[in-house]
């Protein structure tokens, strides 16, 4: 009995080992290597299961992927009802090492942002944690990142049949904008004390994915913008996000300064959520839908033949 | 007797001299300042644009682009003014605060009145408008909170009718607490920290003409609160007791200037976030040129502060490519402390 | 005699800091036409009296009246109008000396503040009178003690007052401009100021002033004319012995004794 569960593991481990190429022979001595976005090497002796999240998108991957049993903990501004019940271990900048410690973790992950996130991430990692760090502002990063975590977690082809899925619904979406003109978009971050989305952003990935372009075109992640340049930029349409950066947003009709803008005169401003379109979670594929519904629905054939 | 009254007239007209030019500074840099800016437009252009703005009929077709009017006439041109109001309003706030007291290095936020616009703002930008209230708004509720509160901690009692570390302490001891009030924000809520942050730095970006009158009437204000005790500041200068031994009421006086300044300051900070060092050297440099006397250094720091600003706020749209704006408080503190720090060491050798 | 008019007066005046008690029962009165000396021993409250006579300190009983008016009714400027103060220390500014003196016209300005040509002409006129006219263009900062004395002489003058109270007006002025300011002081009495000046040197008070008032641990221990002053009053005063002497004119002048010779020598300086 013994025997044979050991032989049936030992199978089922060499197929997994061949079908992941990975160099290991057996699955009970070999560990899993992966190397994160900050080029560390990272070991686990099995799959993690005990995984904390620092910051929100990647538990909305791990959600999207089915891996929730996975989850033992969130951030406190991570409110989804999903998590809800789960211990608050601190913040994305600030988590609390006693609560981390205490919940025994076997992968943390991080989203590679500010300065202070990497502080972070080296004293875990000086405290014995295994901290998986990543970045990125596009779907491809997205995508990249989701397989990484899948590969982490042993669930590597839950992961990629659910990159899969996205892929074909962004597939999907650029169907529906074939052959139709790229509206120039301006997606505003915050304001007043303007910041739009500039070219490398998820926002900037969000509009082009809906068959739209960025109107800034800035390389930054985030442009600090003078009102007279969005003047002279006159997108055709205006997105303004609301969540914690941009917590009362004016609508840009009742701004005196906005009334020349061709997206305020024509009424094609959309006001979208911050947790959607701001981060690379699978919820942006989400954002990316709606945006091309709605850019179908406010150019209309006969604007577009005017344009 | 004859070569007294010699100097005093040589003298009224070197202390006339700046003022004069400083008007016409003032004056020149209205269109001159709306000529510069991300977007390209002629001088022309510019000048047709200024001119229809304030209602004076140019020749038809000159306004081609309609966009013109608008980034002209209301985005430059209201910028220009708020900076002008803004900073003239620093440096005045600076002058009557160093003249009240007597302390040079006192500026206008030594009361508490940028901590209290950093918590109003901040809290706004954390809680969103809950109440009703623009970014501005709360700012000027916190300034005005912050500044009664030091006034009312640092009032003179009868027994010492002379407060002056008093009133400094209680600034410092306000200026502490909004302060803390403000990292508390930033720690219970990351997602609000840049947005503080930024708003701290100050900047123009967005203003307009609806911002004007959160400027105009506690500036208004202000001024009118420190015009009767203009003259009573230059008597502060020989020291409380000797200035109340010719007439001065000195607790009145050092109310009146700093209620003065701090609505000034109040009023300039709701609406462009806090600006660092015109309030600072504005007044010292003008000291150097107009001299002691607080009339004319009034008038002339008033001019100056705003021109700096309103120059620092021309660097800030223009300096970086791409239409990307800095922060005007990053330039003025670039500018100013670099400058004060060569001001205090030319003065040293001066004194030698 | 004359009917003596007093201008500035209080009765049973105490005065102190936070509980402690400097001046008791003080009975003073400044009568128009008279210079008085105020003297005593250093600690004895001649400054705070001063204080108190000019409105800068409120006492805790007594009041004092300007002419039968009780001074704290009258406005800061109003006060400034009748009574001019020559402080002991003052601040020296960073200004000119002739702005010093024109500063002795706020309480003669009107609300908006703005210097007449009145207002010139009369700092001119105090500077002249005060023999200060050739320091006028120096920077305060830049004055020896006696001079920054007559400046502030001066300003006394520019402010038109008819109360003069005077801390130590002459300790740094060498005998000439002593004689001057006295000479002064003497000729706005005789129009009708009545002056107080804290001294330290006795013989001088006692050749210009009309009256000697000394303080004694905060109370007036005599109130005596120039002749009524001995060498036992100035002894118990200021616990020390004083030998007597007598100027040529008549009155009496006093003089310390040396630390080597019990015996009073006769060019011996108080």
């Amino acid at each position: 009995m013994h025997i044979i569960t050991k032989l049936t593991t030992l199978l089922a481990s060499a197929t997994l080992v061949l079908a992941l190429a990975v160099p290991a022979l057996t699955a009970e001595s070999s560990p899993l290597v992966f190397q994160d976005d900050s080029g560390t090497e990272l070991r686990l002796a099995a799959p993690a299961t005990r995984i904390v999240a620092l910051y929100g998108a990647f538990n909305d991957m791990l959600l999207e992927m089915g891996l929730e049993d996975r989850i033992i903990a969130r951030t406190s501004a991570d409110t989804r009802s999903e998590l809800a019940a789960l211990p608050v271990i601190g913040t994305h900048m600030r988590p609390n090492f006693e609560s981390v410690a205490a919940l025994r973790p076997d992968l943390i992950l991080q989203f590679e942002g500010r300065q202070e996130a990497q502080d972070q991430v080296r004293r875990l990692r000086d405290l014995g944690f295994t901290v998986a760090v990543f970045h990125g502002a596009n779907f491809t990063d997205m995508f990249r990142i989701m397989e990484g975590i899948g590969f982490l977690a042993g669930k590597e082809d839950d992961a990629k049949s659910c990159v899969a899925a996205m892929r074909k619904r962004l597939a999907a979406i650029a169907a529906t904008r074939e052959g139709k003109k790229r509206p120039r978009i301006f997606f505003e971050i915050r304001s007043p004390n303007l910041l739009a989305a500039g070219e490398n952003s998820m926002a900037s990935a969000i509009i082009e994915a809906a068959g739209g372009l960025n109107a800034v075109s800035l390389p930054d992640r985030v442009a600090r913008l003078n009102e007279e340049e969005l003047i002279r930029l006159n997108p055709d349409a205006y997105l303004v996000q609301k969540g914690p950066m941009n917590t009362s947003p004016v609508p840009p009709a009742q701004r005196p300064h906005y009334r020349t803008l061709q997206a305020v005169k024509m009424d094609r401003v959309l006001e979208v959520d911050e947790a959607l379109f701001s981060r690379p979670a699978p919820g942006a594929v989400r954002a990316a839908e709606e945006l091309a519904t709605w850019l179908n629905t406010v150019f209309t054939e006969e604007e577009r033949a005017a344009d | 007797m004859n070569t007294s009254q010699l100097y005093t007239v040589r003298r009224s007209f070197l202390r006339c001299a700046p003022s004069v030019l400083l008007c016409l500074c003032w004056v020149l840099s209205v269109p001159l300042a709306c000529m510069f800016g991300p977007v390209d437009y002629s001088a022309s252009q510019v000048l047709a644009a200024l001119a229809e703005t304030v209602g004076i009929p140019g020749e038809q077709g000159a306004l081609s682009d309609d966009s013109l009017l608008l980034v002209v006439g209301e985005i430059r041109f209201s910028r220009t003014v708020l900076a002008l109001f803004a900073g003239g309003g620093l440096a005045l706030a600076g002058v009557a605060m160093q003249g009240a007291l007597r302390n040079p290095l006192a500026d206008p936020f030594l009361m508490g009145v940028s901590s209290g616009a950093a918590l109003g703002a901040g809290v706004v930008l954390t809680l969103g408008s809950a109440g009703q209230l623009n970014t501005a708004q709360g700012a000027m509720l916190g300034a005005l909170g912050a500044l009664g509160l030091a006034l009312l901690l640092g009032r003179a009692d009868n027994a010492v009718p002379t407060g002056r570390e008093r009133l400094v302490l209680a600034g410092v001891a306000v200026s502490t607490m909004f302060g803390a009030g403000v990292s508390l924000l930033k720690a219970l809520d990351e997602e609000s920290v840049s947005g503080i942050v930024f708003w701290i730095l100050g900047s123009f970006q967005g203003r307009g003409w609806r911002d004007l009158p959160l400027v105009l009437i506690p500036s208004l204000l202000g001024i009118a609160l420190l015009l009767p005790c203009w003259r009573a500041l230059d008597l502060m200068g020989l020291g409380e007791e000797d200035a109340a031994h010719l007439g001065v009421r000195v607790a009145r006086t050092r109310l009146l200037a700093l209620g003065g300044a701090g609505l000034l300051t109040a009023g300039c900070v709701s609406v462009s976030g806090i600006i660092g060092f015109v309030g600072l050297v504005a007044p010292h440099i003008l000291r150097r040129l107009t001299g002691q006397w607080h009339g004319p250094l009034m008038f002339t720091a008033w001019l100056a502060g705003g021109l700096f600003l309103l120059w620092a706020d021309v660097a800030a749209r223009c300096i970086l490519p791409g239409g990307m704006e800095l922060p005007v408080g990053v330039i003025t503190s670039l500018i100013g402390g670099p400058f004060f720090a060569f001001l205090l060491s030319s003065g040293r050798g001066e004194r030698r | 005699m004359k009917c003596r008019h007093f201008l500035l007066s209080v009765q049973a005046l105490h005065a102190g800091y936070g509980g402690r008690t400097i001046l008791k029962d003080v009975d003073i009165a400044l009568a128009s036409g008279e210079i008085t000396a105020l003297i005593g021993p250093n600690g004895s409250g001649k400054s705070t009296l001063l204080r108190c006579l000019c409105g800068e300190m409120l006492p805790l009983h007594g009041e004092i009246l300007l002419e039968g008016l009780p001074l704290s009714r009258l406005s800061a400027k109003a006060r400034a109008r009748r009574i001019a103060v020559v402080p002991q220390r003052p601040e020296a500014p960073d200004i000119r000396a002739s702005d010093m003196v024109l500063m002795g016209r706020y309480p003669h300005l009107p609300w908006h503040g703005f210097i007449s040509s009145q207002d010139r002409r009369k700092t001119i006129a105090a500077l002249r009178a005060a023999g200060a006219s050739p320091l006028a263009e120096r920077p305060v900062r830049t004055l020896s003690g006696g001079e920054f004395q007559r400046i502030m002489l001066a300003r006394a003058l520019a402010q038109e007052a008819d109360v003069f109270l005077l801390d130590e007006p002459a300790s740094a002025m060498d005998p000439a401009r002593q004689t001057e300011l006295f000479t002064l002081l003497a000729a706005r009495a005789a129009e009708g100021a009545a002056i107080l000046a804290v001294l330290h040197d006795i013989n001088t008070a006692l050749l210009y002033c009309d009256r000697i008032v000394a303080l004694r641990s905060g109370q007036i221990f005599f109130s005596l004319t120039p002749s009524e002053v001995d060498a036992s009053l100035l002894q118990v005063l200021f616990d020390t012995p004083f030998a007597e002497l007598r100027h040529p004119c008549g009155l009496p002048q006093f003089s310390l004794t040396p630390l080597s010779s019990p015996l009073p020598i006769a060019e011996a300086d108080a």
